[in-house]
């Protein structure tokens, strides 16, 4: 069974450990104050569902801007390189799927979970209540766990 | 002449292929790449040329990493040197995937330094041949 309270400290590492070394940002567990939550306009979420021992989805929600911050220092890319949307989209499926995969494998190491393809879109914000808030390179992340029927 | 050293990135981010292939070429500018987004297409590209290595991910679409790699073992492909690049490290995974000729097993999000290195063992093992 899956308690996602337990699971807060191994999942604010393993994020900071994807944007550390794939995304190259600095990311640390840090609630934001509601200015910061509002002063960001555009959300986009990438979700991963895992199954296994247990199920359940692991959402991340960043603003839009940190999205295309991020693929670009993935990217290597130039400031002023206008990046596609759907190149934002494939990257950030795969931050949440490195971040799911990392949090699994170093909290739960015996046990194999299958993880599908993320599904990334935009959305109006945050959900409410997330198990965890990180400060990436100064912008807020929301990251959420629900547990599910496997 | 002799065949450039061929590899295969086998991911369904074609983001994540992108940076495998600029790692690959920047540890070594005289390797050729192919690409597939999953283990069908990638077993199509070895139907048509020749491969000396595949870097895979597991968990793709349509056919994943672990199907792939069984289907190179049904098929045969043995001198293909097979190489894990995924973001699940664990036993289970690990041990699903030793009898499958893997080479090596690497983790993401995975360092240049480490595609460099993989690199070097990889023509180490070619050479060796």
């Amino acid at each position: 069974m899956l308690t996602p309270a337990t699971e807060r400290d191994a999942l604010a590492s393993a994020f900071a450990t994807v944007a550390e070394q794939s995304f190259f940002a600095y990311a640390e567990a840090e609630d934001p104050t509601p200015g910061d939550v509002a002063a960001c306009p555009d959300w986009m979420q990438a979700s991963v569902r895992f199954t296994g021992l247990f199920a359940g989805h692991l959402r991340v929600t960043v603003p839009t801007s940190l999205g295309f911050e991020l693929c670009g220092a993935f990217l290597g890319t130039a400031p002023d390189e206008v990046l596609a949307d759907t190149a934002v989209s494939d990257l950030l499926g795969e931050l949440a799927n490195m971040a799911c995969g990392t949090w699994l494998t170093d909290a739960h190491s015996a046990q194999s979970f299958a993880l599908t393809h993320p599904e990334v879109s935009h959305v109006a914000g945050p959900p409410p209540s997330p198990l965890l808030w990180m400060s990436c390179n100064g912008q807020p992340v929301s990251v959420a766990l629900e547990e599910s029927a496997s | 002449m002799d065949r450039p050293f061929t590899i295969l990135i086998v991911d369904d981010s074609a983001m994540m292929r992108a940076m495998l292939k600029r790692a690959v070429l920047l540890a070594s500018d005289d390797i050729q790449i192919a690409e597939a987004a999953n283990g069908l297409e990638a077993i199509g590209v070895m139907e048509a040329r020749e491969v000396d290595a595949v870097f895979t991910d597991i968990n793709m679409p349509v056919m994943t990493g672990v199907e792939m790699l069984r289907e190179m073992t049904v098929r045969g492909w043995d001198q293909i040197r097979r190489v894990v690049v995924s973001t699940d490290g664990s036993d289970a995974r690990r041990d699903e995937v030793r009898d499958l000729n893997v080479a090596l097993y690497v983790r993401k999000p995975l360092a240049p330094e480490t595609i460099r290195d993989v690199l070097v063992e990889l023509r180490y093992a070619h050479a060796s041949h």
